[in-house]
Protein backbone atom coordinates (compact mmCIF):
# COMPACT_ATOMS: atom_id res chain seq x y z
CA UNK A 1 0.00 0.00 0.00
CA UNK A 2 1.20 3.41 -0.88
CA UNK A 3 1.06 6.06 1.79
CA UNK A 4 -1.20 9.00 1.16
CA UNK A 5 -3.91 6.93 -0.48
CA UNK A 6 -7.10 5.43 0.81
CA UNK A 7 -6.61 1.79 1.78
CA UNK A 8 -7.18 -0.45 -1.19
CA UNK A 9 -10.31 -2.51 -0.90
CA UNK A 10 -9.77 -6.20 -0.51
CA UNK A 11 -12.02 -8.83 -1.93
CA UNK A 12 -12.53 -11.47 0.73
CA UNK A 13 -15.49 -13.24 -0.77
CA UNK A 14 -17.93 -11.27 1.34
CA UNK A 15 -16.12 -11.71 4.63
CA UNK A 16 -16.33 -8.68 6.89
CA UNK A 17 -13.08 -7.31 8.22
CA UNK A 18 -12.79 -7.88 11.94
CA UNK A 19 -15.14 -10.88 12.15
CA UNK A 20 -14.13 -14.29 13.38
CA UNK A 21 -13.70 -15.47 9.84
CA UNK A 22 -11.30 -12.63 9.15
CA UNK A 23 -9.33 -13.40 12.32
CA UNK A 24 -8.96 -17.00 11.19
CA UNK A 25 -7.84 -15.83 7.79
CA UNK A 26 -5.26 -13.46 9.23
CA UNK A 27 -3.83 -16.04 11.60
CA UNK A 28 -3.64 -18.74 8.90
CA UNK A 29 -1.90 -16.40 6.45
CA UNK A 30 0.50 -15.25 9.10
CA UNK A 31 1.23 -18.87 10.03
CA UNK A 32 1.74 -19.70 6.36
CA UNK A 33 4.37 -16.98 6.06
CA UNK A 34 6.13 -18.14 9.20
CA UNK A 35 6.16 -21.72 7.97
CA UNK A 36 7.34 -20.87 4.47
CA UNK A 37 10.09 -18.75 6.02
CA UNK A 38 11.09 -21.65 8.22
CA UNK A 39 11.01 -24.56 5.78
CA UNK A 40 10.62 -23.11 2.26
CA UNK A 41 7.83 -23.77 -0.20
CA UNK A 42 8.85 -27.29 -1.15
CA UNK A 43 8.56 -28.50 2.43
CA UNK A 44 5.57 -26.36 3.38
CA UNK A 45 2.74 -28.46 4.78
CA UNK A 46 -0.84 -27.29 5.25
CA UNK A 47 -1.08 -29.41 8.39
CA UNK A 48 1.84 -27.51 9.94
CA UNK A 49 0.25 -24.21 8.98
CA UNK A 50 -3.05 -25.25 10.56
CA UNK A 51 -1.27 -26.35 13.72
CA UNK A 52 0.67 -23.10 13.98
CA UNK A 53 -2.49 -21.05 13.39
CA UNK A 54 -4.36 -23.25 15.88
CA UNK A 55 -7.20 -23.96 13.46
CA UNK A 56 -8.50 -27.25 12.06
CA UNK A 57 -6.77 -28.56 8.95
CA UNK A 58 -10.19 -28.88 7.30
CA UNK A 59 -10.69 -25.13 7.75
CA UNK A 60 -7.45 -24.42 5.91
CA UNK A 61 -8.32 -26.89 3.15
CA UNK A 62 -11.83 -25.52 2.77
CA UNK A 63 -10.68 -21.93 2.35
CA UNK A 64 -7.52 -22.36 0.33
CA UNK A 65 -7.57 -25.77 -1.28
CA UNK A 66 -3.84 -25.84 -1.97
CA UNK A 67 -0.65 -24.52 -0.54
CA UNK A 68 -0.18 -22.51 -3.73
CA UNK A 69 -3.43 -20.65 -3.05
CA UNK A 70 -2.42 -20.17 0.56
CA UNK A 71 1.00 -18.75 -0.25
CA UNK A 72 -0.42 -16.56 -3.01
CA UNK A 73 -2.93 -15.02 -0.58
CA UNK A 74 -0.31 -14.53 2.11
CA UNK A 75 2.15 -12.86 -0.24
CA UNK A 76 -0.57 -10.76 -1.83
CA UNK A 77 -1.44 -9.38 1.61
CA UNK A 78 2.20 -8.76 2.41
CA UNK A 79 2.75 -6.94 -0.88
CA UNK A 80 -0.40 -4.89 -0.32
CA UNK A 81 1.30 -3.43 2.74
CA UNK A 82 3.97 -2.48 0.27
CA UNK A 83 6.72 0.03 0.26
CA UNK A 84 6.63 3.49 1.82
CA UNK A 85 6.79 6.08 -0.94
CA UNK A 86 9.08 9.00 -0.09
CA UNK A 87 8.38 12.67 -0.82
CA UNK A 88 11.59 14.45 0.13
CA UNK A 89 11.69 17.30 -2.37
CA UNK A 90 14.24 16.07 -4.91
CA UNK A 91 14.58 13.20 -7.34
CA UNK A 92 17.87 12.09 -5.85
CA UNK A 93 16.57 12.02 -2.26
CA UNK A 94 13.33 10.29 -3.27
CA UNK A 95 15.07 7.70 -5.45
CA UNK A 96 17.63 6.99 -2.77
CA UNK A 97 14.99 6.60 -0.05
CA UNK A 98 12.95 4.35 -2.29
CA UNK A 99 15.86 2.03 -3.05
CA UNK A 100 16.78 1.88 0.64
CA UNK A 101 13.17 0.98 1.47
CA UNK A 102 13.01 -1.72 -1.20
CA UNK A 103 16.30 -3.24 -0.07
CA UNK A 104 14.88 -3.36 3.46
CA UNK A 105 11.66 -4.99 2.25
CA UNK A 106 13.64 -7.60 0.31
CA UNK A 107 15.67 -8.33 3.43
CA UNK A 108 12.54 -8.97 5.45
CA UNK A 109 12.60 -12.75 6.04
CA UNK A 110 8.88 -13.25 5.44
CA UNK A 111 8.91 -11.20 2.24
CA UNK A 112 12.04 -12.97 0.98
CA UNK A 113 10.56 -16.38 1.74
CA UNK A 114 7.23 -15.43 0.16
CA UNK A 115 8.89 -14.20 -3.02
CA UNK A 116 11.02 -17.33 -3.16
CA UNK A 117 7.92 -19.47 -2.81
CA UNK A 118 6.28 -17.46 -5.61
CA UNK A 119 8.99 -18.71 -7.96
CA UNK A 120 7.28 -22.12 -7.93
CA UNK A 121 3.70 -20.95 -8.39
CA UNK A 122 1.70 -21.96 -11.44
CA UNK A 123 0.84 -19.26 -14.00
CA UNK A 124 -2.62 -18.33 -12.61
CA UNK A 125 -1.41 -17.65 -9.07
CA UNK A 126 1.76 -16.02 -10.34
CA UNK A 127 -0.28 -13.71 -12.58
CA UNK A 128 -2.22 -12.47 -9.56
CA UNK A 129 0.99 -11.57 -7.73
CA UNK A 130 2.43 -9.98 -10.84
CA UNK A 131 -0.68 -7.83 -11.17
CA UNK A 132 -0.13 -6.71 -7.58
CA UNK A 133 3.52 -5.89 -8.34
CA UNK A 134 2.34 -3.96 -11.39
CA UNK A 135 0.01 -1.87 -9.20
CA UNK A 136 2.82 -1.13 -6.78
CA UNK A 137 5.13 -0.16 -9.65
CA UNK A 138 2.47 2.13 -11.11
CA UNK A 139 1.88 3.79 -7.73
CA UNK A 140 5.60 4.48 -7.37
CA UNK A 141 5.85 5.65 -10.97
CA UNK A 142 2.92 8.05 -10.57
CA UNK A 143 4.08 9.49 -7.26
CA UNK A 144 7.88 9.48 -7.25
CA UNK A 145 8.61 9.76 -10.96
CA UNK A 146 5.59 12.02 -11.43
CA UNK A 147 6.91 14.46 -8.86
CA UNK A 148 10.38 14.45 -10.47
CA UNK A 149 8.70 15.34 -13.77
CA UNK A 150 6.62 18.07 -12.09
CA UNK A 151 9.80 19.56 -10.62
CA UNK A 152 11.38 19.55 -14.08
CA UNK A 153 14.02 16.99 -13.13
CA UNK A 154 12.86 14.49 -15.75
CA UNK A 155 11.18 15.04 -19.10
CA UNK A 156 7.43 14.81 -19.47
CA UNK A 157 6.45 11.93 -21.73
CA UNK A 158 9.10 9.42 -20.63
CA UNK A 159 8.13 5.88 -19.69
CA UNK A 160 7.60 6.26 -15.93
CA UNK A 161 7.43 2.53 -15.29
CA UNK A 162 10.81 2.10 -16.93
CA UNK A 163 12.31 4.61 -14.51
CA UNK A 164 11.11 2.48 -11.59
CA UNK A 165 12.54 -0.59 -13.28
CA UNK A 166 15.91 1.15 -13.78
CA UNK A 167 15.91 2.12 -10.14
CA UNK A 168 15.00 -1.24 -8.65
CA UNK A 169 16.23 -3.95 -11.05
CA UNK A 170 19.86 -3.86 -9.91
CA UNK A 171 19.15 -4.05 -6.20
CA UNK A 172 16.46 -6.68 -6.72
CA UNK A 173 18.96 -8.77 -8.66
CA UNK A 174 21.58 -8.38 -5.93
CA UNK A 175 19.23 -9.03 -3.04
CA UNK A 176 17.02 -11.73 -4.46
CA UNK A 177 18.95 -13.47 -7.22
CA UNK A 178 22.69 -13.18 -6.89
CA UNK A 179 22.84 -12.77 -3.12
CA UNK A 180 25.62 -10.22 -3.49
CA UNK A 181 25.66 -7.49 -0.92
CA UNK A 182 24.31 -4.00 -1.54
CA UNK A 183 25.93 -1.52 0.80
CA UNK A 184 25.15 2.19 1.14
CA UNK A 185 27.84 3.20 -1.31
CA UNK A 186 26.47 0.85 -3.94
CA UNK A 187 22.92 1.97 -3.36
CA UNK A 188 24.09 5.52 -4.10
CA UNK A 189 25.86 4.25 -7.22
CA UNK A 190 22.78 2.37 -8.48
CA UNK A 191 20.70 5.50 -7.88
CA UNK A 192 23.19 7.67 -9.80
CA UNK A 193 23.16 5.23 -12.74
CA UNK A 194 19.36 5.06 -12.74
CA UNK A 195 19.11 8.87 -12.70
CA UNK A 196 21.55 9.17 -15.59
CA UNK A 197 19.62 6.60 -17.60
CA UNK A 198 16.27 8.19 -16.68
CA UNK A 199 17.48 11.58 -17.91
CA UNK A 200 18.42 9.96 -21.21
CA UNK A 201 15.09 8.17 -21.76
CA UNK A 202 13.35 9.00 -25.01
CA UNK A 203 10.21 11.13 -24.86
CA UNK A 204 7.10 9.63 -26.41
CA UNK A 205 5.86 11.62 -29.41
CA UNK B 1 31.10 -28.80 -5.46
CA UNK B 2 33.47 -27.25 -3.06
CA UNK B 3 32.76 -23.53 -3.13
CA UNK B 4 31.13 -23.40 0.24
CA UNK B 5 32.76 -20.25 1.54
CA UNK B 6 29.95 -17.69 1.68
CA UNK B 7 32.43 -14.83 1.81
CA UNK B 8 33.10 -15.35 -1.89
CA UNK B 9 29.62 -14.02 -2.61
CA UNK B 10 30.94 -10.56 -1.83
CA UNK B 11 31.40 -8.24 -4.78
CA UNK B 12 35.15 -8.42 -4.30
CA UNK B 13 34.99 -11.80 -5.99
CA UNK B 14 34.04 -9.96 -9.17
CA UNK B 15 37.70 -9.13 -9.54
CA UNK B 16 38.32 -12.65 -10.68
CA UNK B 17 38.30 -12.67 -14.43
CA UNK B 18 37.91 -16.42 -14.68
CA UNK B 19 34.59 -15.91 -16.36
CA UNK B 20 34.32 -19.29 -18.00
CA UNK B 21 36.73 -21.41 -16.02
CA UNK B 22 35.17 -24.43 -14.43
CA UNK B 23 36.31 -26.28 -11.39
CA UNK B 24 35.47 -29.89 -11.82
CA UNK B 25 37.60 -31.31 -9.08
CA UNK B 26 40.17 -32.65 -11.49
CA UNK B 27 37.78 -34.48 -13.78
CA UNK B 28 39.40 -34.76 -17.20
CA UNK B 29 37.18 -33.72 -20.08
CA UNK B 30 36.27 -36.73 -22.17
CA UNK B 31 37.31 -39.27 -19.54
CA UNK B 32 34.98 -41.79 -17.94
CA UNK B 33 34.70 -39.65 -14.87
CA UNK B 34 33.57 -36.72 -16.99
CA UNK B 35 31.04 -38.87 -18.84
CA UNK B 36 29.55 -40.05 -15.57
CA UNK B 37 29.40 -36.50 -14.36
CA UNK B 38 27.67 -35.36 -17.56
CA UNK B 39 25.12 -38.18 -17.28
CA UNK B 40 24.31 -37.25 -13.69
CA UNK B 41 23.92 -33.59 -14.56
CA UNK B 42 21.68 -34.44 -17.49
CA UNK B 43 19.57 -36.73 -15.32
CA UNK B 44 19.29 -34.05 -12.64
CA UNK B 45 18.10 -31.52 -15.20
CA UNK B 46 15.48 -33.95 -16.48
CA UNK B 47 14.31 -34.76 -12.96
CA UNK B 48 14.15 -31.10 -11.94
CA UNK B 49 11.98 -30.34 -14.94
CA UNK B 50 9.86 -33.45 -14.49
CA UNK B 51 9.16 -33.54 -10.75
CA UNK B 52 10.65 -30.34 -9.32
CA UNK B 53 13.13 -29.86 -6.54
CA UNK B 54 10.79 -31.00 -3.79
CA UNK B 55 10.36 -34.49 -5.20
CA UNK B 56 13.80 -34.97 -6.67
CA UNK B 57 15.90 -37.58 -4.89
CA UNK B 58 19.49 -38.69 -5.38
CA UNK B 59 18.20 -42.23 -6.04
CA UNK B 60 15.91 -41.23 -8.91
CA UNK B 61 18.75 -39.21 -10.41
CA UNK B 62 21.11 -42.16 -10.11
CA UNK B 63 18.54 -44.45 -11.70
CA UNK B 64 17.91 -42.08 -14.60
CA UNK B 65 21.66 -41.58 -15.13
CA UNK B 66 22.28 -45.34 -15.03
CA UNK B 67 24.85 -45.08 -12.24
CA UNK B 68 25.00 -46.36 -8.68
CA UNK B 69 23.56 -44.17 -5.95
CA UNK B 70 26.96 -44.26 -4.24
CA UNK B 71 28.52 -42.73 -7.37
CA UNK B 72 26.19 -39.73 -7.10
CA UNK B 73 26.72 -39.49 -3.33
CA UNK B 74 30.49 -39.52 -3.66
CA UNK B 75 30.37 -36.40 -5.83
CA UNK B 76 27.45 -34.57 -4.28
CA UNK B 77 26.46 -35.25 -0.72
CA UNK B 78 23.22 -33.33 -0.81
CA UNK B 79 20.38 -32.67 -3.19
CA UNK B 80 21.11 -28.93 -2.90
CA UNK B 81 24.74 -29.39 -3.92
CA UNK B 82 23.74 -31.60 -6.85
CA UNK B 83 21.16 -29.13 -8.11
CA UNK B 84 23.60 -26.26 -7.65
CA UNK B 85 26.19 -28.04 -9.76
CA UNK B 86 23.57 -28.83 -12.36
CA UNK B 87 22.38 -25.30 -12.82
CA UNK B 88 25.96 -24.09 -13.08
CA UNK B 89 26.69 -26.75 -15.66
CA UNK B 90 23.53 -26.04 -17.62
CA UNK B 91 24.11 -22.32 -17.74
CA UNK B 92 27.89 -22.11 -17.81
CA UNK B 93 28.35 -21.29 -21.48
CA UNK B 94 24.97 -19.82 -22.23
CA UNK B 95 26.15 -16.25 -21.96
CA UNK B 96 29.65 -16.03 -23.46
CA UNK B 97 31.87 -13.02 -22.84
CA UNK B 98 31.38 -10.81 -25.88
CA UNK B 99 34.32 -8.92 -27.37
CA UNK B 100 32.84 -7.04 -30.30
CA UNK B 101 35.11 -3.99 -30.23
CA UNK B 102 32.72 -1.45 -28.74
CA UNK B 103 30.86 -1.25 -25.45
CA UNK B 104 27.60 -0.76 -27.30
CA UNK B 105 28.04 -3.96 -29.32
CA UNK B 106 29.18 -5.89 -26.27
CA UNK B 107 26.14 -4.76 -24.29
CA UNK B 108 23.84 -5.58 -27.20
CA UNK B 109 25.36 -9.02 -27.51
CA UNK B 110 24.93 -9.68 -23.79
CA UNK B 111 21.37 -8.38 -23.83
CA UNK B 112 20.54 -10.71 -26.70
CA UNK B 113 22.12 -13.72 -24.99
CA UNK B 114 20.42 -13.08 -21.67
CA UNK B 115 17.11 -12.44 -23.44
CA UNK B 116 17.29 -15.74 -25.33
CA UNK B 117 18.38 -17.54 -22.24
CA UNK B 118 15.60 -15.99 -20.11
CA UNK B 119 13.07 -16.98 -22.78
CA UNK B 120 13.96 -20.68 -22.56
CA UNK B 121 11.28 -22.34 -20.39
CA UNK B 122 13.64 -25.07 -19.18
CA UNK B 123 16.29 -22.58 -18.09
CA UNK B 124 13.70 -20.37 -16.39
CA UNK B 125 12.29 -23.39 -14.55
CA UNK B 126 15.76 -24.37 -13.35
CA UNK B 127 16.50 -20.87 -12.14
CA UNK B 128 13.11 -20.51 -10.45
CA UNK B 129 13.75 -23.81 -8.73
CA UNK B 130 17.03 -22.62 -7.32
CA UNK B 131 15.57 -19.25 -6.31
CA UNK B 132 12.79 -21.00 -4.41
CA UNK B 133 15.21 -22.82 -2.13
CA UNK B 134 15.45 -21.56 1.44
CA UNK B 135 18.27 -19.11 2.05
CA UNK B 136 20.64 -21.62 3.61
CA UNK B 137 20.69 -23.84 0.53
CA UNK B 138 21.21 -20.97 -1.87
CA UNK B 139 24.73 -19.96 -1.04
CA UNK B 140 26.48 -22.40 -3.29
CA UNK B 141 24.32 -21.68 -6.30
CA UNK B 142 24.76 -17.97 -5.95
CA UNK B 143 28.49 -18.27 -5.46
CA UNK B 144 29.09 -20.31 -8.54
CA UNK B 145 26.50 -19.06 -10.94
CA UNK B 146 26.02 -15.32 -10.47
CA UNK B 147 29.50 -14.34 -9.38
CA UNK B 148 30.71 -15.73 -12.67
CA UNK B 149 28.24 -13.48 -14.44
CA UNK B 150 29.53 -10.52 -12.49
CA UNK B 151 33.07 -11.36 -13.59
CA UNK B 152 31.91 -11.38 -17.21
CA UNK B 153 30.32 -7.99 -16.70
CA UNK B 154 33.55 -6.58 -15.40
CA UNK B 155 35.57 -7.84 -18.35
CA UNK B 156 33.27 -5.92 -20.66
CA UNK B 157 33.60 -2.64 -18.76
CA UNK B 158 37.35 -3.09 -18.37
CA UNK B 159 37.79 -3.35 -22.12
CA UNK B 160 35.60 -0.27 -22.63
CA UNK B 161 37.85 1.62 -20.20
CA UNK B 162 40.96 0.42 -22.03
CA UNK B 163 39.48 1.73 -25.30
CA UNK B 164 38.73 5.06 -23.64
CA UNK B 165 34.96 4.70 -24.08
CA UNK B 166 34.14 5.18 -20.42
CA UNK B 167 35.93 6.65 -17.45
CA UNK B 168 38.27 4.47 -15.37
CA UNK B 169 36.05 4.93 -12.30
CA UNK B 170 33.34 2.96 -14.15
CA UNK B 171 35.41 -0.13 -13.50
CA UNK B 172 32.48 -2.08 -12.15
CA UNK B 173 29.98 -4.60 -13.35
CA UNK B 174 27.14 -2.35 -12.25
CA UNK B 175 26.26 -0.96 -15.66
CA UNK B 176 25.96 -4.45 -17.07
CA UNK B 177 24.03 -5.51 -13.98
CA UNK B 178 21.53 -2.75 -14.71
CA UNK B 179 20.98 -4.21 -18.17
CA UNK B 180 20.92 -7.85 -17.17
CA UNK B 181 18.79 -7.23 -14.08
CA UNK B 182 16.12 -5.44 -16.12
CA UNK B 183 15.80 -8.48 -18.36
CA UNK B 184 15.74 -10.98 -15.52
CA UNK B 185 13.30 -8.93 -13.46
CA UNK B 186 10.81 -9.20 -16.31
CA UNK B 187 11.38 -12.91 -16.82
CA UNK B 188 11.41 -13.97 -13.18
CA UNK B 189 9.42 -11.42 -11.23
CA UNK B 190 7.08 -9.03 -13.00
CA UNK B 191 6.28 -11.12 -16.07
CA UNK B 192 6.02 -7.98 -18.19
CA UNK B 193 6.69 -9.06 -21.80
CA UNK B 194 9.89 -7.79 -23.35
CA UNK B 195 10.00 -6.82 -27.04
CA UNK B 196 13.09 -6.57 -29.23
CA UNK B 197 12.60 -2.80 -29.36
CA UNK B 198 12.59 -2.61 -25.56
CA UNK B 199 15.65 -4.79 -25.38
CA UNK B 200 17.49 -2.30 -27.60
CA UNK B 201 16.18 0.52 -25.40
CA UNK B 202 17.63 -1.31 -22.38
CA UNK B 203 21.01 -1.36 -24.13
CA UNK B 204 20.82 2.38 -24.73
CA UNK B 205 19.84 2.99 -21.10
CA UNK B 206 22.87 1.04 -19.92
CA UNK B 207 25.13 2.94 -22.33
CA UNK B 208 23.87 6.28 -21.06
CA UNK B 209 24.51 5.15 -17.49
CA UNK B 210 27.98 3.84 -18.41
CA UNK B 211 28.97 7.13 -20.02
CA UNK B 212 27.63 9.22 -17.14
CA UNK B 213 29.98 10.57 -14.52
CA UNK B 214 28.91 8.00 -11.96
CA UNK B 215 28.18 8.31 -8.28
CA UNK B 216 29.43 11.29 -6.36
CA UNK B 217 29.74 13.47 -9.44
CA UNK B 218 26.12 14.53 -9.50
CA UNK B 219 25.45 17.67 -7.57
Amino acid sequence: MVSGEAPRERAYQGVRTGGRSERVRASVLSAALEEVTRVGYAELSMAQVAARADVALTTVHRRWGSKAALVTDALDDLLADGVPVPDLGSMELDFHALVVAVVAVLRDPAMAAGLRAAMLLQPADLARLQARLGEITDDIADLVVGRAIDRGELARGIDRRRVVELLLAGVWMRSFVSGMTVDDREIAAFVADAMAAARGLPVAA
Amino acid sequence: MTTADPTTTRPAAMDESSGTTRTHLGARPGGRSERVRAAIVEATTAELLAVGYAHLTLSTVAERAGVALSTVRRRWETKAALCAATIVEMTGDAVPVPDCGTLEEDLRSMAQSVFEYSSDPAIVTLIRTTLALPESELTEIRTQHWIRRAAVAREVTQRAIARGEIRPQRNSGRVVELLVASIWMRALLTGTPLSEAELEAFVQDALVAARSAGPGSLA
